[in-house]
């Protein structure tokens, strides 16, 4: 990784690494491992009413892009709205990294993981 | 203003090698006023590049224990692999199109045909056996290569080229140390093997191959041993007549001389190898390797040769002294730290790594004050793992949770501690944020 790009940048910073505790009924929390990539990525949300994620944390197995990707997506969850959380996808993430062609999987991991985080909270409280 | 960065702690002496300064000093005068054609035989300017050359050639030769006759100088070791083994598979095998001559004469009536046995070592004039309607008998001349799963790739797509010319080669497996067991290499021979090509230590995992057994082994089957000597050569003692080896290969930059050069040792005597040539024009190097001798190249070359032999019972036991530190450093600051290769029969300067839950790559971005290299690439289509760590058994993680530290020359104590630090504390961030460590505890 070329020093001074993006991806280099983000991918040192694990400010918001960790994990939410899973009793606690604000939270939902997904799972997404692709074998293929060899990375597993686990994103954890604290969702306030009305629709405010308080927080966001997550763990990652994988090359440094898929690090990048969800630690970009994380910062941008904090104090946002499940609405506008909605529109931090794949294209959104390739552009703020700069992806290179061959490492746009990662963000397009990475936006399905947080789709798939953001409907079980749909599900879990608005049914 | 900022006071400029430190450069990274340079790691990665089995990639390349910077070229020592004394290198360098010997090879300056041959781009300005020692400009000549080494192969111009009617001036000062030509007699002196032919005496650089030679003087070169005796260096690298006394390297390895050979003649200066027997060196071929070469673009580097790809090319020298490329022309130790399609040469000889050219030389001393059977093509399709010579089987099919044989397959017609074959068909000749019984009473036209008479057995006769080629020699072991030497090119056969099948103008002279079609029109004597002969029968060949094979006597060992035949179409089978061997190598190992491990090799390099300047090795393995050679072997696979020469599957499509028709050639048949057999990659044999090694063990969970990565070295290669003699009796798969064994049974692997049949009467009709050419070649077995078996690199002396290697690049990733810097284990060393039993190359002196293998040396008498294929004596004795009479068979051609090459070995791709690159990283082997100027870090622990190599001698050819030991070894028993036919054919070698050298890299310059991999012994701290300049890149773009580099050398095949072809046996002359008890055998006399004979090669067929990949490039023809001029006959340079007894007419193996035909082209203007790049005589920089090679007079760095030489003096890289001169000084890692020069400096070789000094410098192997300094850097396996660092390794271990190196080791011991980190095993003392992580847990579930595995070595992947045999620790004993191994480059002094190679340790490669598997720190578990954390991958490679990931690591070796987190820590961009030091230059080393990971075991995997991840594109688009998947994520490969290294053909050598693969080949080892554990499974991909591990070959994923992998980092190669190649100490060299000018790599000091206040480096490897360093670095012993530098990764502690990043594999420490990276296995916090790991949902594997997660798991595992």
């Amino acid at each position: 990784m070329r020093p001074g790009s993006e991806i280099l940048r983000r991918s040192q910073d694990l400010r918001f690494a960790g994990a939410l505790d899973s009793a606690d009924p604000r939270v939902c929390s997904g799972t997404l491992e692709d074998e293929s990539h060899g990375v597993i990525l686990k994103l954890w949300i604290a969702v306030e009413a009305p629709g405010r994620i308080e927080a966001a944390r997550f763990k990652v197995f994988g090359c440094s892009t898929s690090i990048a990707c969800l630690s970009l997506v994380a910062e941008h969850l904090q104090g946002t709205t499940i609405e506008a959380a909605k529109t931090l996808d794949a294209p959104w993430i390739r552009e703020t990294l700069a992806l290179p062609e061959e490492k746009t999987y990662a963000a397009g991991l990475v936006a399905r993981l947080l789709t798939a985080v953001l409907a079980s909270w749909e599900t879990k409280y608005r049914g | 203003m900022a006071p400029p960065a430190q450069p990274p702690v340079y790691l990665d002496h089995q990639a390349t090698t910077p070229v020592d300064p004394r290198v360098l000093q010997v090879m300056l005068p041959y781009f300005s006023e020692k400009f000549g054609n080494a192969a111009s035989g009617s001036h000062r300017y030509g007699w002196v590049a032919e005496e650089a050359v030679t003087r070169a050639r005796e260096q690298v030769a006394a390297l390895i224990g050979a003649s200066p006759s027997e060196v071929v100088f070469t673009s580097g070791a790809t090319e020298a692999n490329n022309l130790a083994i399609k040469g000889a598979a050219r030389a001393y095998g059977l093509t399709r199109a010579d089987k099919a001559l044989l397959d017609a004469l074959a068909k000749r009536p019984p009473e036209e045909r008479a057995a006769i046995t080629p020699p072991r070592f030497g090119p056969l004039d099948w103008a002279d056996l079609a029109a004597r309607g002969a029968e060949v008998v094979f006597a060992g001349r035949g179409d089978h290569l061997i190598t190992v799963q491990t090799e390099h790739k300047s090795v393995l797509d050679v072997m696979k080229r020469l599957e499509l010319d028709g050639f048949r080669v057999t990659i044999l497996p090694v063990e969970s140390s990565g070295l290669l067991d003699l009796r798969r290499v064994e049974d692997a021979i049949t009467p009709e093997t050419i070649l077995l090509s078996v690199m002396t230590a290697n690049n990733e995992i810097g284990v060393l191959q039993p190359i002196e057994a293998l040396g008498a082994l294929c004596k004795a089957r009479k068979i051609l041993l090459h070995t791709d000597a690159v990283q082997a050569a100027g870090k622990i003692p190599l001698d050819v007549q030991r070894l028993q080896v036919d054919l070698l290969s050298l890299s310059a930059h991999k012994l701290y001389g300049p890149k773009g050069i580099g050398a095949l040792f072809v046996r002359r005597r008890a055998p006399r190898v004979t090669l067929e040539p990949l490039i023809d024009g001029g006959g340079h190097e007894r007419g193996l390797r035909s082209g203007t001798l790049d005589v920089p190249a090679i007079v760095g070359f030489g003096a890289a040769a001169e000084l890692a032999d020069q400096e070789l019972p000094a410098e192997g036991p300094r850097l396996e002294r660092l390794r271990t530190r190196l080791l011991e450093g980190l095993r003392a600051g992580l847990d579930d730290v595995e070595v992947n290769g045999d620790l004993t029969q191994r480059l002094p300067g190679n340790l490669h790594l598997s720190f578990a839950a954390v991958e490679g790559e990931a690591l070796m971005t987190a820590m961009p004050e030091v230059a080393v290299s990971s075991g995997s690439a991840c594109t688009s289509a998947l994520r490969e793992p290294s053909h050598v760590i693969a080949a080892l058994g554990f499974g991909d993680g591990r070959a994923h949770c992998s980092l190669r530290f190649g100490l060299g020359r000018f790599t000091t104590e206040e480096e490897i501690e360093r670095v012993i630090a530098l990764v502690v504390d990043r594999v420490k961030k990276l296995r916090a944020a790991s949902p594997l460590w997660e798991a595992a505890r």
